[in-house]
């Protein structure tokens, strides 16, 4: 039996800031941001409230804030998923969002319920100069189940040792390959070996349109091109976006069906995309969101960190990651208590993430920052919520905020996830 | 039997406070504690125990962490007991209410009560600002100063109130040009509006000088019975209330929903406590002089609608108004308070107490209010998540 499943949301998380390039513009991510808080964002995008919980998250990502150890459970605290979920990590090659959904429909065909297939990508330095920031989700069920935007049936397979593109221990960026090399051997002829492979394997069906996906975005238009495909019109709004890219290319190709064609190096994946009526609309919204966004000439680095050496436990992080992450309080006499008080026992329920600025300042002294400006907001239920405001934002008293996932510092080595305010757009 | 009215004090002194870089933390100790024993005609074998004061061991490489920093500063003082008490800026008054206590359990006949802190030996942003920005919560309270605290207040406050920045920058004019009148502050520069309005930004609306800065400096007082010290036939004032306050939780406080950001109810319950017990039903006309917290501008704003002197949202007009200035109906900070005699936080309140103490008795010298019967002093600590009140009075 072939595993397909079903495409049932989606959700794409494209920074707003928009640097120019030499062949368009990237997306590009606040300090703050890293691929865990890009795809996050996307996961909690998705209303998840509103479907059935996940059984299985698959996170896809090349640029993992942690190199071991794990991510896809920091994504799936900060979305809220439950604890009883089965996560993977797929971060060899950007490749690996299509194999991601690849993967979720074997779990999906051997009855694993629903599955949240994010791939993000979060430059990490300027040497990736293609790449941009952002995040796709994607929930996936059953074939045929109801609501479903799209079938999604993976169909080919490709793996051979050749590299045009991967990095050693302690790169920041990656290294690759001769151009020539690349361009006829590597990850594009794979690609094309992939489209070869299905038009064998298919004789007489109206052919789908090919949407590739390669290491190299010229070569793979080149290919697209040849082939009968649109071209890749995201890539420059957004700039490649690691193994979110060929998930961002499917949700644009909605409109019809496509057969779409990821390689990176030896290393190729295809999938069969057939749209339902719905594809086309979901196709023009992120449509919508690839173009948005505003130019600037570039984000502010991280501020130096100069005498900031902030306290982190292990421990601490395990026992509070409810309040820290979830932003989980004790629900006591219909009111929530956050953070939750010690020994008190009831149960957890989450803040709200929107509400309006009660007071702020912006605070010069606090080390490491140009300074920073600090709010209270009054969350939508009457509770009240401390925290910074995002990089680049000023927020008045009465202005409406939402709570977003970001990164504060890496006090003792660790990572600690929080969340800040932001302009409500 | 209780504090209230039962606890003299008889012996107080003060440290100049300061950035004093030829003085380390235990010379302070020492000068404050012996000048409060000698004030008070006793003798260091007299003192049977002793409550210090410390709040930020850290800055001053953990001296005062533990009492034995008496016993090490008044040689010939151990074995006799020496407990230390940290409760954020209200340590040093809380070290008198600790040492109050045990003259009205009946457990000892006198005892020091000295708070001390060396907050200079690092620069001012390499003391209380690094160690809240490095050690507080790793989350929750991320991004937070001391001056980013009390910020939230003022903008707060001016938004729901009639307040302008002038209106703070007047607190601090106010307590700079008292302190000309008081040889131990930090500074005694007068100020203008211009020049604090001028200054650095801290964090907004707040500059520099709507700031108290850190520093050296320590106070201690001595106390005992009452009784004993009428018999005695020197000069005392009487402990007539004294109250502490907290709420459920430090890093809690910044989510509570009663939170308004435009005062601190924890000084409305410490001051309820303490009125009560001296009696003090309308605070305005029955106290002749104030030292509160204004640790920056807006704090003593606030306190003085938080202290009963007036209604919520009305501080500013008793500013304007000239009733808390040197001449009016009510000083408030005569020393200079916070601002501009400095904060050591451990030795602060022991400061306080001191300058009412000495109000009362009338040795204010030139900043003596004619007349002064009763008189308050009143902390704040953290965020706003403790508060001390003593009401302090001629027997």
């Amino acid at each position: 039996m072939t595993a397909r499943c079903e495409l049932l949301a989606a959700a794409t998380i494209l920074p707003d800031d928009r640097v120019r390039t030499r062949g368009g513009h990237r997306c590009a991510a606040q300090y703050d941001e890293d691929a865990v808080t890009l795809a996050a964002q996307a996961v909690i995008a998705l209303r998840q409230d509103r479907l059935e919980p996940p059984s299985a998250l698959i996170f896809a990502t090349v640029t993992p804030p942690y190199e071991e150890g794990g991510c896809a459970q920091l994504v799936a605290e900060i979305a809220g998923l439950p604890s009883q979920l089965f996560t993977v990590e797929l971060t060899a090659t950007p490749r690996d969002g299509l194999a991601a959904v690849r993967l979720a429909c074997g779990l999906i065909c051997a009855g694993g319920g629903h599955v949240l297939v994010c791939a993000s990508h979060r430059r990490r330095a300027d040497g990736e100069r293609e790449a941009g920031d952002g995040a796709v989700a994607l929930l996936l069920g059953p074939p045929g189940a109801e609501g479903g935007i799209a079938l999604l049936t993976p169909v080919h397979s490709h793996a051979e040792e050749l590299r045009d593109r991967w990095r050693l221990p302690g790169d920041l960026a990656p290294r690759e390959g001769d151009a020539s090399f690349t361009d006829e051997l590597g990850s594009t002829r794979v690609a094309r070996l992939l489209a070869e492979a299905r038009q064998a394997g298919e004789p007489g069906e109206e052919a789908p349109q090919p949407i590739v996906v390669a290491s190299s975005s010229r070569a793979a238009g080149r290919l697209e091109r040849a082939l009968g495909g649109p071209g890749d019109q995201a890539f420059v709004r957004t700039g490649l976006l690691g193994c979110a890219h060929p998930l961002l290319r499917m949700l644009l190709c909605l409109g019809e069906p496509s057969l779409l064609l990821a390689a990176s190096g030896g290393l190729g994946e295809s999938l069969l995309v057939e749209p339902e009526a719905a594809g086309a609309a979901l196709a023009a919204e992120v449509s919508g969101r690839v173009a948005a966004g505003r130019e600037v000439d570039a984000v502010p680095p991280s501020p130096a960190a100069l005498g900031f050496d902030p306290y982190a436990s292990g421990p601490r992080a395990w026992r509070e990651r409810g309040q820290d992450l979830r932003l989980e309080g004790v629900l006591r006499d219909g009111e929530i208590l956050y953070p939750p008080p010690a020994g008190l026992q009831g149960p957890r329920q989450p803040l709200p993430r929107r509400g309006r600025v009660i007071t702020h300042t912006f605070d010069y002294v606090y080390p490491g920052a140009d300074g920073v400006q600090m709010v209270v907001l009054e969350l939508e239920d009457g509770s009240r919520f401390y925290c910074q405001v995002l990089p680049g934002q000023r927020l008045q008293i009465d202005e409406e905020a939402q709570l977003l996932p970001r990164r504060l510092h890496e006090g003792g080595g660790m990572i600690q996830y929080f969340w800040k305010a932001a302009q409500c757009r | 039997m209780p504090i209230a009215g039962e606890v003299a004090i008889i012996g107080s002194a003060a440290t100049r406070f300061g950035v004093i870089h030829d003085r380390g933390y235990l010379d302070l100790l020492a000068e404050a504690a012996r000048g409060a024993i000698a004030d008070a005609q006793l003798t260091q074998d007299e003192i049977e125990a002793a409550w210090l004061g410390t709040a930020e061991p850290l800055t001053a490489a953990l001296l005062g962490d533990a009492g034995t920093a008496v016993t090490e500063a008044l040689p010939g003082f151990a074995p006799r007991p020496v407990t230390r008490v940290s409760t954020f800026c209200c340590t040093g008054m809380e070290a008198v209410r600790a040492a109050a206590m045990a003259i009205a359990a009946g457990e000892h006949d006198y005892v020091l009560a000295v708070g001390a802190e060396k907050m200079r030996d690092v620069p001012p942003r390499g003391s209380l600002v690094a160690r809240t920005a490095n050690l507080t919560h790793p989350t929750l309270a991320k991004g937070r100063t001391a001056p980013g605290q009390f910020a939230l207040l003022a903008n707060r406050y001016m938004h729901e109130y009639d307040c302008t920045v002038e209106d703070l920058a007047a607190v601090a004019v106010k307590n700079h040009a008292n302190a000309a009148r008081n040889p131990i502050a930090q500074y005694s520069d007068p100020l203008t509006v211009e020049q604090v309005l001028k200054a650095p930004r801290v964090a907004e609306p707040l500059g520099v000088l709507d700031c108290t800065p850190t520093t050296d400096g320590a106070a201690a007082v001595v106390l005992t019975s009452v009784d004993r010290a009428r018999a005695s036939g020197r000069r005392f004032a009487v402990i007539e209330g004294i109250a502490l306050a907290v709420v459920d939780g430090y890093y809690a406080g910044f989510y509570h929903d009663e939170a308004d950001y435009l005062g601190f109810h924890v000084t409305r319950a410490a001051a309820a406590s303490a009125y009560r017990q001296a009696g003090i039903t309308a605070p305005r006309q029955q106290l002749d002089v104030i030292e509160c917290h204004d640790c920056f501008t807006i704090t003593e704003l606030v306190n003085c609608e938080d202290l009963g002197l007036c209604e919520r949202g009305e501080g500013v007009r008793l500013l304007r108004e000239g009733v808390t200035s040197a001449e009016g109906e009510v000083p408030v900070n005569l020393s200079g308070g916070l601002q501009a005699c400095g904060h050591p936080v451990g030795a602060t309140g022991v400061r306080m107490i001191k300058e009412i103490a000495d109000q009362v008795l009338g040795r204010a010298d030139e900043r003596q209010v004619q007349g002064a019967r009763r008189g308050l002093a009143h902390t704040l600590g953290g965020p706003g998540v403790a508060s001390c009140v003593a009401v302090i009075a001629a027997p």
